[in-house]
């Protein structure tokens, strides 16, 4: 049983993970909106 | 003019041009040298008598172009641009080598401009001799209208003349702009009337470039711009052009080379490698060698981390106490990760072999050789950079075309760069290569390593014939020249190579192992559960197939409950959509998860397929032992294999990508048009691969 919810918890984390990797990557996109952008 | 008793001579010019030995050369044993320091750099100063009057050199960092890209030439422009400064100069000496002096000549028409009286002084004269170049030097001032002096900072000949030169120097005359189109110039004029300026060029530098300044005139500047409808951009990049023009102009009459006269070892090689037909026979020899050594060589450590991984699964699962935690690292984690990690030998190869070709200076030779060819297709020679390191990773790729001057061409490299085989495709080409082609010899080559090749060779054959077609489509008003510093020839430095092999590697594990572990969970979680036809899966097969023995029975409801979980839900549902091109549900649960990075296709299958699977095998075997539950027949037929060759071969399957397009192109009409067309182009062609195949 212990075991199943280590699994869930990892499955929601790297749910997680995903998410912010995306949202991050529209971030950064957002950001370099000028002419001056060098990041 | 001068602010004080002393003549101000600043010395100017591109980097590593021997400017500090000039510099070192004028003021000899009688220099004073005083730092003021700058944020990051500090301009340096001596003093000299020249003909009983003082002369104070200011030597300032090397800039590549007015054009600011590091705070060092930021301070040089700013210097420039404030005669209010103490040192602004009288007199601008500008060192050029002989030996670039094509692209130093920029830098030259630039400062030419500002007006302020200038000397051109062509340092390593001695070399250039040796090397067959001859410089005309009456066509330089005729074309500049400044005084050239041939010198070498080395040996200290034409220093003197230089040195007198300097107190024999007259104002210089205006001359018509050629760096702005003519529909422009009224703008320009009018703000230098704003900001009360008799040089214009100076005006187009304030108005151009990001520049602190107290002037009055500088508050309307954004105003200006937006009542003008200035695109400071387009401003920019035709001024490259513009000047380039220029230079071409003259430069072929000013600077002749005769390669006959030359005897040192880089023009030696260049003879041979830059022949117009040895040259690119060459290429394509190096090009295949470096194919088929990703196969030969890799194929051992490849083998070794297949059956190492698979047993470690094993392992794994044998001595973790049993349950869900245990069976999501055996057959979700490790397979997951062990499908990017064995194809590290074949991406450190690439990578360690790319690196030895740009440390050694012929990656700048390919460039040039290539020029001709990618002016064809509406590309320049230095497109050939973003697609060869398109071949490692699009991304960086897609940034690298930056240096392209030419709008147009830079356009159709991005939206072609993503065609060229990057090292994301090997993992998924190298499977499905191995599962079609015979692992054997013809000749001395290998079978699976020339298909590998023909794979790049489709990309590249599809990235020039889309160029071809965008630059029918696409509407240019300029030329584009190819100015490149030819660099010479140097044995790789071994430290060097192993760095940037390393660098490589390590980006490429950790950006892939991390969405991949990510998913591997995932899908492992969605495969192993779902809803109602879930849970009675086992005792439906049981009741159906009562007469199979044990084994068959176990692997017929694995099989069922994967395709009732949320995963087979997911990968059912775009079936309709992939049938089509020859693929099965589960092939369409990995093209889903590929869309982050096309690596994951790979990790992808090998998780479905443990989940599905009671032994311990490679990834290959597993793909391989696939059936069809209702034919019998291999999964990875030779039809659906092709089908996603090409597929992959094609698609924009990689977010990544698509996010550094919008980045660098700035538009997401461009971007939306290159993922869709590589989507259909993808399409259609696994369609058609099937068809023929089936």
């Amino acid at each position: 049983m212990n075991q199943d919810y280590i699994v869930y918890g990892l499955f929601a984390a790297a749910l997680i993970y995903l998410v912010i990797l995306f949202i991050r990557k529209k971030r950064k996109k957002k950001d370099c909106g000028n002419d001056q952008c060098k990041c | 003019m001068t602010k004080s008793d002393k003549l101000k001579v600043a010395l100017l010019g591109n980097p590593n041009i021997g400017k500090t030995s000039l510099f070192n050369k004028l003021c000899g044993l009688n220099q004073k040298t005083g730092n003021y320091p700058g944020v990051t750099v500090d301009r340096n100063k001596g003093l000299i008598k020249v003909g009983g009057n003082d002369v104070d050199i200011i030597d300032l960092p090397g800039v590549h172009s007015l054009f600011p890209n590091t705070k060092d030439e930021q301070l040089v422009l700013n210097y420039l641009l404030d005669d209010k400064d103490p040192d602004y100069p009288d007199i601008l000496v500008v060192a050029v080598s002989a030996l670039n002096l094509k692209r130093n000549l920029y830098l030259v028409d630039q400062l030419r401009d500002l007006n302020i009286p200038m000397i051109l002084a062509i340092n390593m004269s001695d070399l250039a001799e040796k090397r067959g170049i001859r410089i005309d030097t009456n066509i330089l001032v005729a074309s500049f209208g400044i005084p050239v002096i041939q010198i070498s900072a080395k040996t200290g000949q034409g220093i003197e003349e230089l040195k007198s030169s300097i107190t024999q120097m007259a104002e210089l005359e205006d001359r018509i702009p050629h760096y702005i189109e003519d529909k422009n110039r009224d703008i320009l004029h009018q703000f230098a009337k704003i900001l009360n300026y008799r040089n214009e060029y100076k005006a187009y530098l304030m108005l151009t470039q990001e520049i602190a300044s107290d002037e009055p005139g500088m508050l309307q500047k954004d105003k200006f711009i937006a009542d003008n409808d200035i695109r400071v951009r387009e401003w920019k990049t035709n001024e490259s052009i513009l000047r380039y023009k220029f230079i071409k102009s003259f430069y072929e009459d000013a600077v002749v080379v005769d390669k006959t006269e030359a005897v040192d070892l880089t023009t030696r090689l260049d003879r041979i490698l830059m022949h117009k037909v040895w040259g690119y026979l060459i290429f394509i020899l190096i090009m295949f060698g470096i194919f088929q050594s990703i196969f030969m060589i890799a194929s051992y450590p490849m083998d070794w981390i297949d059956a190492g991984i698979s047993s470690f699964s094993g392992w794994v699962s044998e001595s973790m106490s049993p349950g869900y935690l245990t069976d999501l690292i055996a057959d979700g984690i490790i397979p997951g990760i062990g499908g990017v990690i064995i194809f590290v030998p074949q991406i450190a190869i690439l990578f360690l072999l790319f690196s030895v070709l740009e440390e050694s200076g012929y990656m700048s030779r390919i460039v040039y050789l290539m020029d001709r060819i990618m002016q064809r297709y509406g590309m320049s020679g230095k497109s050939v950079v973003p697609m060869i390191s398109g071949m490692a990773c699009a991304v960086p790729a897609i940034m690298s075309a930056r240096t392209i001057e030419n709008t147009k061409e830079r356009m159709i490299t991005i939206l072609v760069t993503p065609l060229l085989t990057c090292s994301a495709r090997i993992p998924v080409y190298v499977i499905i290569i191995s599962l079609i082609v015979p692992d054997k010899y013809l000749g001395p080559f290998n079978l699976q390593g020339l298909a590998l090749m023909g794979m790049y060779l489709l990309g590249i054959v599809t990235a020039f014939v889309a160029a071809w077609i965008l630059k029918k489509v696409m509407k240019s008003e300029f030329k584009s020249y190819l100015l490149l510093e030819m660099p010479e020839y140097l044995a790789p430095g071994i430290r060097n190579v192993l760095i940037s092999m390393w660098n490589n590697v390590k980006a490429f594990i950790w950006n892939a192992g991390k969405i991949i572990l990510a998913t591997s969970i995932i899908l492992f979680v969605l495969a192993t559960n779902g809803g109602k036809d879930f849970a009675s899966a086992e005792e439906r097969v049981r009741t159906a197939y009562a007469d199979l023995n044990e084994e068959e029975m176990e692997l017929k409801i694995s099989s069922a409950e994967l395709e009732s979980s949320y995963l087979g839900m997911l990968g059912k549902g775009i079936e309709p959509v992939i049938a089509p091109l020859g693929y099965d549900w589960k092939i369409g649960i990995a093209i889903i998860s590929s869309l982050a990075a096309r690596e994951v296709f790979v990790g992808t299958m090998s998780t479905i397929y443990s989940i599905n699977s009671e032994e311990e095998m490679t990834i290959k075997n597993r793909l391989k032992n696939e059936k069809h539950p209702e034919t019998g027949l291999p999964v990875f037929s030779m039809a659906t294999s092709i089908s996603l060759l090409l597929f992959y071969a094609f698609s924009l399957m990689c977010f990544s990508t698509v996010a550094v397009t919008y980045k660098e192109t700035q538009s997401l009409k461009w971007t939306v048009i290159q993922f869709v067309y590589l989507l259909v182009l993808a399409y259609i062609t696994a369609f058609i691969g099937f068809t023929i195949f089936s």
